[in-house]
């Protein structure tokens, strides 16, 4: 790794600020192509247009996310290298479950805030989200010390930008449910979101280290799973009449399902963001997902129509307030001071639970250590064969809805989508490897 | 594994008459060879990071605010 360097000012190599800058880039590209994708996870759920409970529609989006969560780390790279991985850092599961339940909790709670103070009191408040990541990656990560005032004024006041951007689009394009309980309404909110921004302690503390996000999501998803299913289980008042609702409303499973499958390739890409870029700024680049999910209501779904003009200049006022933090961000890439803090950082995680330093290093420049080893096993396409056929069994019970639907609006959405996630997935590939 | 070392210090300098020449020390030694010693030590610096019980804690603020919310 070390030949061929060149030394520069203040003990970096040219060809490590290289590396650092062809990661900060990836990293940022991976930050708006998650956001394209989570928004498009929205899609599907929007096609459930019958009265179902939400804690059936999260379900059943955890359900498919579980499903792809171990299916695609065994398209791409093999469920052998997951638990190589692991047996670096064997810690980080505790972290992964953690974040998993995090993001269960979080999201049920977003359902009671919504039912309380309706989504466009509600999502604003939990969307601070970002802006929580920002202070748990200061405080926690030594992310934006040493970085210049310039750069931490275009961090974070791109993250205010893009918060008060999502705050006058929630204004215009949703209508306001009744209130039922505000105080409880906006503790759940901010409940949220605190779960929301502290999800990504375990986010960071992974990837300082080195772990590929493929294996970190993989457990993840135990979290995730185990936690959605005894909240879904508590809350409907047991296993059978939990049951009863599944069954009554199996003709609708599958767009949740298929939601959560885009969710999980949207959250892929948004950890390699936190991976390359830090949560500082990966975070809020992929919150700019709320921009894209409003294009996609307003062209395929045909959302918005017949609003008052001062809605349409809160629209238009809001995403341009959100593009603009997002072009902030992305401008203050992190510089070699700040990068030299990362390291201190990963120096501490190798100091407290004895990682091998080398392996450290290699993957938080995203180099491949252990490709040479990496082989698909049987075990691998039964997960893929499994999680495919359960998605098809699924389909086959599923109910198109008689929509109004933008078809060409969706082909060129669809079209989006592919286009972004191959150029990730390439750029990923040709720099990393996926590491 | 608790192990009970007799550290002979025979080398150190008779100039620092503060350090006995030999010490008996008692001390938690966890050999890193033994699979299950690696799974205690890893556990001990888990329990030891800071970044271990902060989201714990927004977790159980969370399953707190859920029962609130219910």
């Amino acid at each position: 790794m070390t030949r061929g360097k060149v030394l520069s000012t203040g003990g970096e190599t040219r060809s490590d600020l290289s590396r650092q800058r062809v990661l900060s880039r990836l990293g940022i590209f991976c930050g708006f192509a998650a956001a394209l994708w989570l928004a498009g996870a929205e899609a599907p759920t929007k096609l459930v247009t019958i009265a179902v409970s939400p804690l059936v529609i999260s379900f059943m989006m955890v359900f498919g996310a579980f499903l792809s969560r171990w299916s695609l780390p065994a398209v791409v790279r093999g469920t052998g290298d997951i638990l190589h991985d692991v047996r670096h850092v064997p810690h980080l599961v505790v972290w992964g479950i953690m974040a998993g339940c995090l993001w269960a909790v979080g999201n049920t709670l977003t359902i009671f805030a919504v039912r309380d103070i309706g989504l466009s009191l509600a999502f604003p408040l939990w969307n601070s989200n970002s802006l929580i990541g920002i202070l748990w990656g200061t405080l926690l990560f030594k992310e934006l010390h040493s970085a210049g005032w310039m750069r931490k004024l275009g961090v974070v006041g791109g993250a205010v930008v893009i918060f008060v951007g999502a705050i006058l689009i929630s204004a215009a394009s949703t209508s306001e449910a009744p209130h039922r309980s505000a105080v409880h309404g906006i503790a759940a909110a901010l409940g949220a979101g605190l779960m929301f921004g502290s999800m990504y302690i375990p986010y960071r503390k992974a990837y300082i280290t080195g772990m590929n996000p493929l294996t970190f999501l993989t457990f993840f998803t135990f979290g995730e799973m185990t936690m959605m299913t005894v909240v879904a289980l508590v809350f409907t008042g047991g296993v059978s009449p939990f049951w009863r609702e599944l069954v009554a409303n199996r003709g609708i499973l599958l767009w949740p399902m298929l939601g959560g499958f885009m969710w999980v390739v949207g959250d892929l890409l948004q950890n390699y963001a936190a991976k390359y870029v830090g949560i500082s700024r990966g975070i809020p680049l992929s919150n700019t997902n709320q921009l894209w999910g409003l294009l996609l209501g307003l062209l395929v779904f045909h959302e918005l129509r017949g609003l008052a003009t001062g809605t349409y200049a809160e629209v238009i006022g809001g995403s341009a307030l959100m593009a603009l933090g997002a072009l902030t961000i992305s401008l203050s890439s992190a510089s070699e001071a700040e990068y030299g803090s990362w390291r201190r950082a990963a120096h501490r995680e190798t100091e407290l639970y004895g990682i091998n330093s080398e392996y450290v290093s290699a993957r938080m420049e995203g180099h491949d250590v252990d490709s040479d080893k990496l082989r698909r096993t049987w075990v691998d396409w039964l997960l893929i064969s499994a999680a495919t056929l359960i998605f098809i069994a699924f389909g086959k019970l599923a109910v198109v809805p008689r929509m109004e639907l933008q078809f060409v609006w969706l082909l060129v959405f669809g079209l989006a989508l592919v286009a972004v996630l191959a150029a990730a997935g390439l750029a990923l590939w040709r720099v990393t490897r996926f590491s | 594994m608790m192990l009970v070392a007799i550290r002979d210090d025979a080398a150190t300098p008779k100039t620092d008459r503060r350090i006995p020449n030999r010490v008996i020390c008692f001390d938690l030694y966890l050999d890193p060879r033994n699979d299950s010693n690696q799974k205690t030590s890893i556990w001990i610096a888990i329990f030891r990071d800071v970044q271990f019980w902060v989201p714990l804690v927004v977790l159980l603020i969370g399953l707190l605010l859920l029962s609130i919310a219910r």
